[in-house]
């Protein structure tokens, strides 16, 4: 299962992005979306790819996880396909039926609006491959830093989202757990036929249910048992810091959009 | 042969960046009817090699063969559920293997899975509570409102009511008070000797099991680093404590105290109180016994 499950974990290859400041990673990351809502042309989509692709390989890690993490989502790159297909009427007509015909202004635009799908989610997926889940909820306390004065608390969004990662692969695992005891008393899932799976699905709502809630109760408990107060002033145990890199990496997502702009 | 293990090695995530490797070529041949415990410290693997044995993991390197299955690296998964019935698995914490809403049906939820009726999955579950030693009043109530030790037991109860030929269970006593410690080894016992069960555990407290296991797996880092009878085990207790962090019991670091000085390392050994005192007032009462002279020299 976690197999393929590839969101949050960090592959460590040691290349020059997992040392980028993770603030210059999320701002990079935000411009890229950016740029990637202003792609609307075959030649703004060949450049976003050519970019995306040299970021990727300068992570040096193998471009399949970078497909493997967008593979769950393929549903919806066909459905946003279908629907440009379905409705864009520009262009010739190449195929016609009955009162509804395929253009190629339809067949282009949608081939553009799904890649695009499929760039933003791969190379969003550079975030998380790259940085460990402490230093991105620095990352994002430091971007965050600045909304301080209107009264946001970054602290506590931070908290929240940590604790949501952190808790992502422990409620798989026992998820699993409770399957292979399932299995072990003559249940294996993978031979049960499609509507046996589907109960037994929704069998394990509960208890996995019940042990995340009591997970949080724990570990309210450790905490503060140890006298975590939220809100209260901290400093940091690894301190972030800013360097040239960093701006250039900024600067080459202004450049993309740019590019991406002029390209139109 | 109840179980053998061709050089069977296995990985979590096998094939990807995560690869763990968790057991690197076993070789290992257990009996039909045989007591087994296993032994090592934290992850060195026990836990990996019990999920092999009832095909809830499937052997990355080598060859698993239980009963009449054949389970090989590579191949074509073949359906398991059988082999399930026939070999039992409790896993190590009681709290995330009970899944139903009330224990009666977590008891029957195996009986049930193997095609028996619901009126005979009842008595099952009843009769497994009972040896387990838990009365019928636990039936209609949730799991996950019991006790740690309850939840334990109920995790055992559970795989018991499949009555399978073959009982693994990992750290079963852990979380348990000494007596129901002590009862639960003994009903291990029981089932091994009366009913003529294969038993395999794994242990931290290997006083527990001394009394019951015939024979003894001791892994380390995912190999086996020792595997024999207790006599071997109590032989090999030190080099076994140092090289793979095992806690020897006092009961044996005192035997080969007292064998070492009395010259008695040769002999079964005596690993409770009264049989040592036993062995030494036997050693007292031979007027020219080996044993009488090396005190003085030992002491």
């Amino acid at each position: 299962m976690r197999n393929k499950l590839l969101f949050g974990r960090r592959i460590d290859t040691g290349s020059w992005v997992h040392g980028l400041d993770p603030r210059a990673k999320l701002t990079g990351m935000l411009l890229y979306l950016a740029a990637i809502v202003l792609v609307g042309s075959w030649r703004a989509l060949a450049l976003a790819a050519l970019f995306s692709l040299t970021y990727m390989t300068a992570t040096r890690i193998p471009l399949k996880y970078y497909v493997k993490a967008a593979k769950p989502l393929w549903a919806l790159m066909v459905f946003i396909f279908a629907v440009q297909c379905l409705t864009v009427d520009r262009g010739q007509v190449i195929w016609r039926l009955g009162s509804w015909a395929l253009y190629t202004g339809g067949l282009s635009s949608g081939f553009i609006a799904a890649s695009r799908m499929a760039l933003l989610v791969s190379f969003t997926a550079i975030l998380t491959f790259t940085t460990t889940p402490g230093l991105l909820n620095q990352g994002l306390a430091g971007v965050l830093a600045p909304f301080q004065r209107i009264g946001l608390k970054p602290q506590r969004l931070t908290l929240m989202m940590s604790i949501a990662l952190r808790f992502i692969p422990t409620i798989l695992e026992e998820t699993q757990k409770i399957l292979k005891a399932q299995a072990a008393r003559g249940a294996d899932l993978k031979e049960l036929p499609w509507r046996e799976k589907g109960r037994m699905l929704v069998s394990l709502l509960v208890p996995v249910t019940v042990g995340a809630f009591r997970r949080a109760e724990e570990l309210v408990l450790s905490m503060e048992s140890r006298g975590y107060t939220i809100g209260a002033p901290r400093t940091e145990y690894h301190r972030l810091g800013w360097s040239r890199r960093d701006t250039w990496f900024v600067l080459s997502y202004v450049a993309l959009i740019a590019a991406v702009l002029m390209l139109r | 042969m109840a179980i053998v293990f061709e050089q069977v090695s296995f990985a979590y995530d096998d094939r990807s960046l995560w690869r763990q490797s968790a057991l690197e070529e076993i070789c290992l041949t257990l009996e039909e009817g045989v007591f087994a415990a296993v032994a090592g410290a934290s992850g060195s693997g026990k836990s990996t090699l019990l999920q092999l044995f009832n095909g809830i993991l499937r052997p990355t390197g080598g060859r698993v063969r239980v009963l009449d299955w054949d389970i090989q690296a590579g191949e074509k998964p073949l359906p398991l559920r059988h082999l399930r019935r026939r070999v039992g698995l409790v896993f190590q914490f009681p709290e995330q293997q009970l899944f139903e809403d009330t224990v009666e049906k977590d008891l029957c939820f195996g009986p049930l899975n193997f095609g028996m009726t619901r009126a005979e999955a009842r008595v099952r579950a009843s009769r497994a509570l009972d040896m387990v030693g838990l009365d019928d009043t636990l039936l209609g109530r949730n799991p996950f409102h019991l006790s740690g030790g309850q939840m334990r037991k109920v995790a055992i109860a559970s795989v018991l009511a499949m009555d399978p030929d073959v009982l693994v269970l990992d750290e079963p006593t852990a979380t348990l008070d000494p007596q129901s410690r002590a009862e639960l080894a003994l009903l291990l016992s029981r089932l091994h000797r009366e009913q003529g069960k294969t038993v395999i555990v794994v242990t931290h407290r290997l006083q527990e099991m001394l009394p019951y296991a015939g024979l003894w797996i001791v892994m380390k880092e995912g190999r086996l680093a020792f595997q024999g009878g207790a006599a071997e085990l109590v032989r090999e207790a030190e080099r076994l404590e140092r090289d793979c962090g095992l806690a020897v019991p006092a009961c044996i670091a005192m035997w080969n105290e007292v064998a070492g000085r009395l010259g008695l390392s040769g002999e079964e050994p005596c690993l409770t109180p009264e049989t040592l005192a036993e062995r030494l007032a036997r050693l007292l009462n031979e007027p020219s016994g080996p044993g009488v002279g090396h005190t003085g020299r030992g002491g």
